[in-house]
Formats: structure tokens, sequence, C-alpha cells
């Protein structure tokens, strides 16, 4: 190569040369990919302004993808409103919905919640009132607050809840509390068990602790507790057994700890469950650190003859060969009862809209329609969804979907919940952390529940809905 | 052409033309500052004002927040909660970073052999570093379990089994989970400390080694006066990282014990966490999270006084 054209062969020379080539090649293809966007873009903003979208905050629950599949297939083509349902983990969907109220979002139209957080979200402003003539006082609204089974409808839209009416039934002292949502997912805990080890379903909770133990092996346990001091693990698992003693959480009319939580049933209860493990020997030592995962894990891989567990939620798991090593073997009954009765634990979702929502009129269509007969029917005939529904005119068809379900209808007499009030999350993890503590036997069972009632006392008397507070 | 003239010579006024280029290099710079400032501005400096601003408000749901000064504040410095998760914190910090630190050096002369497959070894060492905390917490959580961990089927299948012991339970028994916690800790991030302890190890010339083997010196006290010294401002630097990370600590004690059994392992984030996102008193826990900021830096103020000394001692010394 001659030295003049060595001195044009840089390595400068040769940098440009290959910018200069790779920029004249994507020139076509970047032009191509921003008149694509723009197309796109257009499209949306045209379908924007041709039809609206709502979007849904939904929990991560199995119902969800049947929700969407169904409301694209029925509701969208019918109404032109584009609904987007956005599931979000049960850990985070609180706090979640907690910053989009503190931030007056309008993100989402619907929020799905859990029943715990229904006050929270009433005092922080987030879902509307539903009680008025823009909706179910509407004439022309397809569903009534009467369609619904009445304490279920009344525990998930009704705040404030008054206890008393929700236990004996007599809701009238609870038919001007103003609404805030309507019932959606149900489930409650019942009791599952092996059909081809348990022939006789236990009746009373001592009952149960008997069998657990004569069908304890080296290779499964007789029982399964989920024990573990986060989220509501151990709370939701003892307080059946706490009411089932004839003990309670507290005084709701009077806002008191002291005697309940730490009550003769309150203690007798978690020295139950402890001495189930630590004496039986018919409990896995291991549930004092489980969460929900691990004993559905161990009912799934033949690890515990019995366990409380959600249904209809999850009931469909046990039947699928892909992560169920006791296919066709699970039974479900109504949990067993004790000196003070039976009860079984509440786990319902509500669904309500949001108050900062700029699409309240497209929401409450999407309500009506989420809450009709035809789409209720539609989600509980999907076994999968886990659904059952909360219509009085879908009973009948609810208790004959599947045995799992038919254990929730039973169980709808016996239904109790734990505090729904703005402090709830607070009274929860002190009840946890001291649950805990008694139940792997690190302090005496009396004790911690006495730890418990002074700590949740501080609450209750510094709470802002405290009726002594609402006086000053 | 005007005669350069040196500076403050005269009150002589400059010629325009250089007058707009010192302009332009004097703007250029900082115009091209600005993008960076505006970032750490809107992501560091206003965050952190804010908080301290909300931290002297009390806030409940449904209700305007109030202002209360330095209350919050009082609250937490009165609570014993916090006192506990200090304690156990810093438990948790001095353990798990010592141990780090020790692993760390052991691994970083390893990786400083010339042996064959050393690439993939050293992939295999750095990769848990890469790994979410949150990812890590969730696979060390099942092989801590009791009755489906891994751990255990190995301790059951060998001295468990011999000795008929009953199982190890992780994540209930206090002690044993502060020590899945710093076992987690250690394993994810003794490769950080293992790579600043290998870059200190390219530092030391070999022909340090070279005189130390032709005087006879052992390996130990090669190690000792040769290798130490030159390691201890990256291992200082290393401990300075790993505590402000292990106080801050959250993702894996979150998901392995939340904070549990009770509140045993519930550290000074765990404890923050709970009050600002499970009880929503956001005032508090701002409070809480400026409280941590200040033991941070005072931990850090010492090791930094620390790392000065050293790099002093080996100026004097070099």
């Amino acid at each position: 190569m001659s030295n003049q054209a060595k001195s044009q062969f840089t390595r400068r020379n040769f940098l440009k040369a290959s910018l200069a080539a790779a920029t004249l090649a994507a020139l076509p293809g970047t032009r191509r990919a921003l008149a694509m966007q723009r197309e796109s873009e257009s499209g949306r903003k045209a379908a924007r302004q041709a039809a609206k979208t709502i979007k849904v905050l939904a929990l991560a629950w199995p119902s969800t993808a049947t929700e969407q599949k169904l409301a694209d297939e029925t509701f969208t083509p019918d109404t032109g409103i584009k609904v987007e349902l956005e599931a979000l983990d049960y850990t985070f969907m609180e706090q979640r919905v907690k910053q989009l109220v503190s931030g007056k979002s309008d993100t989402y139209d619907i929020y799905h919640y859990d029943s715990q957080w229904l006050g929270g979200f009433v005092l922080g402003g987030a879902l509307e009132r539903l009680d008025t003539p823009d909706y179910l006082g509407n004439s022309k609204a397809t569903i009534k607050f009467d369609d619904f089974h009445p304490e279920i409808a009344a525990r998930l839209g009704r705040y404030p809840s008054v206890e008393t009416a929700l236990r004996t039934g007599k809701l009238d002292a609870m038919k001007d509390v103003p609404i805030y949502g309507l019932p959606w997912s149900l489930n409650c805990e019942v009791l599952w068990y092996r059909k081809d080890i348990i022939k006789n379903v236990p009746e009373t909770w001592d009952d149960l602790r008997k069998l657990a133990k004569q069908v304890t092996t080296k290779d499964y346990y007789g029982m399964a507790f989920h024990a573990n001091r986060a989220a509501d693990y151990i709370t939701v698992e003892y307080l059946p057994l706490l009411w089932a003693f004839g003990g309670d959480l507290w005084d709701a009319e009077k806002w008191i700890a002291n005697g309940y939580i730490n009550g003769a049933p309150a203690v007798k209860a978690l020295e139950f469950m402890r001495d189930m493990w630590k004496v039986d020997k018919s409990v896995d030592p291991a549930s004092g650190g489980w969460g929900f995962n691990e004993r559905l894990n161990a009912l799934l891989q033949g690890k515990t003859a019995m366990a409380q567990n959600w249904a209809p939620l999850f009931g469909n798991l046990p039947e699928d060969p892909k992560s169920s090593a006791v296919v066709g073997k699970i039974g479900y009954a109504v949990v067993p009862k004790g000196p003070g009765g039976r009860a079984a634990m509440f786990g319902c979702q509500g669904t309500g809209i949001n108050a900062n929502s700029k699409n309240k009129a497209e929401a409450w269509m999407y309500e009506q329609w989420l809450l009709s007969k035809d789409t209720q029917s539609a989600l509980l005939k999907t076994l999968p969804a886990g659904f059952i529904s909360s219509r009085k005119d879908l009973a009948d068809e609810a208790a004959k979907t599947s045995e799992w379900h038919k254990a929730f209808v039973d169980s709808i007499p016996i239904i109790r919940d734990m505090w729904n009030n703005g402090d709830y999350a607070e009274l929860l993890d002190i009840c946890a952390r001291q649950l805990n503590l008694g139940y792997i036997d690190k302090v005496p069972a009396k004790k911690a529940l006495d730890d418990a009632a002074t700590a949740q006392q501080v609450v209750y008397d510094s709470s802002p809905e405290n009726p002594k507070n609402k006086k000053k | 052409m005007a005669e350069t003239t040196a500076p403050f010579a005269s009150a002589a006024p400059v010629p325009a033309a250089e007058s707009r280029f010192e302009r332009q290099i004097w703007w250029f710079p900082r115009i091209l500052l600005i993008p960076t400032i505006v970032y750490l501005f809107v992501m560091t400096v206003f965050p952190l004002l804010y908080s301290l601003f909300i931290s002297l408000f009390r806030t409940e749901t449904g209700r305007p927040p109030v202002w209360i000064g330095l209350e919050n504040y009082g609250k937490v410095l009165s609570g014993g909660e916090f006192w506990y998760a200090i304690g156990i914190t810093l438990v948790l910090t001095v353990v798990a970073v010592t141990l780090e630190v020790l692993f760390g050096v052991g691994i970083a002369l390893l990786l400083n052999q010339r042996l064959r497959g050393m690439g993939l070894f050293r992939l295999l060492v750095y990769l848990p570093m890469m790994v979410s905390p949150l990812v890590i917490g969730y696979f060390w959580r099942y092989m801590f379990d009791g009755t489906f961990g891994i751990i255990n089927w190995v301790i059951n299948s060998t001295i468990g089994g011999l000795l008929q012991l009953d199982p190890p339970q992780w994540l209930i028994d206090p002690v044993l989970a502060a020590i899945a916690i710093i076992v987690v800790d250690v394993w994810q991030w003794t490769p950080f400390v293992a790579l600043l302890a290998a870059a200190g190890l390219n530092t030391i010339p070999p022909a340090l080694y070279e005189a130390a083997t032709l005087d006879r010196a052992s390996r130990w006290m090669q190690f000792r006066r040769i290798t130490l010294p030159f390691l201890v401002t990256p291992l200082l630097v290393a401990i300075l990282f790993r505590s402000i990370d292990t106080i801050k600590i959250f993702d894996s004690v979150y998901i392995l014990t939340g904070g549990g059994p009770g509140d045993y392992t519930a550290t000074l984030s765990v404890l923050d966490y709970k009050v600002g996102f499970t009880y929503f008193r956001v005032g508090e826990a701002a409070a809480f999270s400026w409280l941590i900021v200040i033991l941070i830096n005072i931990v850090t103020t010492v090791i930094l006084r620390l790392i000065t000394r050293s790099r002093r001692a080996r100026l004097y010394t070099a």
C-alpha cells in the first residue's frame, strides 16, 4: 500500500466510515419503527377517544385470570369499555392501595380488597359510597345489596361494622350503616382431611386432637398448622380455636382487650395448639415457621392427615396431578366445634369503586356486570378459579359445584372475622407476635397473651375510632 | 495582535475574543454537570429533606397530619423494640462482616493462584452477589425449613440420623434464626469482599515476595509482613460497605423470618418497614429512618478514620 493510501486509511477514518455506514443501514429500519410507533400511538389514542378503559387492582388470586377473560369476552364487546386487571400479591396490596389513596390517585377505578382493609380504606377515602342514587339507590341498577348473603355483604360492604349484629344475624342494627363495597370473592377456612386415612371427620377439637395423635406416623403428621409470626398466618389458625373455646379477641363495644385476648379460653386455645406439637407430637414442630405455602405443601405432599385451609380458593389444587401427590384423597368438612360453639375463619374479599376515579360511571357498569348472576355463575363453573358467589340465587348451584364449595356453603352460618378497623394491622401484628412466642414455647401462653392485651390496649386507647376518643 | 500580559499586571481590558472563549470555558463544564445535579437533587436530596419534614408530623389514616415536632423521635427512642433492634442489628453486622472478611481473604488468596479452571471458579464465586436478595431469601427459606429443607435432610441423613438427634428448627429458634440470617448474608456477600481483597492483592509488587523468599521468610511471615499490610486498606473499604449494607439489611430477613420468631430477629429496617408500611405511621417511620441514618453515619465515621490512619501509616513506612 502506498504511503498516501496508508495515510488516508487511518483508524480514525475507518471508524468514521463504519459509523456512517451503520447509520445509513439503520436509517430505514429506524424510520419504519418510528412510523409504526406513531401509527400505534395514534391508534391507541383513537381507541381511547372511542372507548374508555377501566383499570382494576385485583389480588393475585386464581379467579383474577378468569375475571379478565370473561371481561374480554363479554363485558368489553357489550359495552365497548376495555378492562385491564392488574394482579398484585396479597402481601403488598394493602400498602399499595393506601399509597394510592394518600396521593389521591385515579390510576385505578376499582379496588378488590380484603375484609380487614375495609376500615382503613374507608377512613382513607379510598372507596366511593355506594348506597346513593348514583349506584345502588338508582332505580336502573341491575344489582341490589339484598341480592347477596346478608351477613357476608354486611361484613364486606358496610362500615363501621357492628360486631354484635353480625354475630347474632340481627342486621337491622346495621341497616343505616353506609355501604362502601360489595361482596366479591369468598372463602373461609374449612377442615381439609385425607379421606383414605380419616374415616370419621372429628366433630370437636378434642376429637381432632386425639385423632391426630392416633394417625401420626413416621411418614406424616396428624395435623398441620401455619404458625409463622408474619402476616396473619398464626392468627387465622388460632382464631377458630379461640372462638370454639368460647373466647374472643376484644370487647368490640367498649374497646377492651384485657380479659378477652388473655382470658381463660384464649390461653387454653393457645396451649392446645402448642401441646399438639410439643406433647402429642402430632404436629410438625417446623410449623412454627410455616406460612401458607408450607402448610399447603404439607397437604399436597401427603405430609399431614388434616389441616385447616381456605376453600374454595385453593380447593382445586389437590386435584391437579402436577402439584399434588394426593389426587382424589382430600375431603372437606366444616371445622370442629368446642365448648363455646363452632366458628370458621372468614376470608372474603370485597370490591369497591375508587373515590378518586375519573370513570366512576363505567366502573359501576363493570361492578354490575361482575356481580350479575350470569357472570358469577360463569366464574363459579370455572373450577380452577376457586370462586364462589355470595348471590343468594346461586347458593344451591354453589353447593353442588364441588365438595369444597359445599364445605364453604355449610360454613356460612358460622363464619367470623377479626378486626376491620383502621388500626387492625397493628393489632394483628401484636397478636401474631405474641401467639408465635407462645406457640413455639419461648414464653408461657398466659404471659404471651397478657403482653398482647397490654400492647393492644394502647392501640385501642389511642385509636381515633374508639368511641371515647370520638366524643372528645 | 494584543500582547499577552501577566495577570493583574495592568488594568487594561481583556480583548473581547479571549473573554468570550474564557466565558465558554467557564460555563461549559458547569452546564454538563446540570443533569447530574438535578438527578441528585430529585433522587437524593429532596427525598431526604422531605422525609425529615414528614418526621415532624403525626400521621393517622383518615386524619390530616398534625405537627408534633420531635415527638416521633422521642417515641422511637423510648421504645424497647428500637434498642433491641439496634442490638440484634449490630450483632448480625459484626458477626457477618467478620466472617465475610475472613472467608473473603481466603477466597482472594485462592483466586490469586494461577491454576486451570480459575476463570470458571471465579465466575461461580462471584455469582451469589449478582442474585437479587429477595430471590436468595426465598430459596434459603425453603432450604432452612425444618421439614422440607435440604439442610435438615443432609443433617438427618448423616450425623443427625446416626446420633438420633431432633432436626434443628432453623427459623423458629431465635439463635438459630440469627445464624440462618448470618449464613445467608455471608454466602451472598463474601464474594464482594473477595473482589476487593483480590484487587488489593494485585497491588503487591512481586519483587517483595521474591526478596522475602531469598531471605528465607516463611509463608506465614510473608503473609503477615507483606500481604496483610497491603490488604488493610481494601479490607477496611470492604468493611465500610458491608457494615453500611448489613445495618440496613431488610430483604433477606423479611423473607427468611419476617423478624420472627416473635420479634427476635427484627432488625432496624424490618421494624421501620413495619411502622411505615404495616401500621402506616409514616411520620414515625420517617423519624426511625433518620435515626438509622445517624447510626450509619457514626459507624461510617469511625471506619473512615481507620482507613485514613492506615493510609497514612503506609505512606510513612513506604
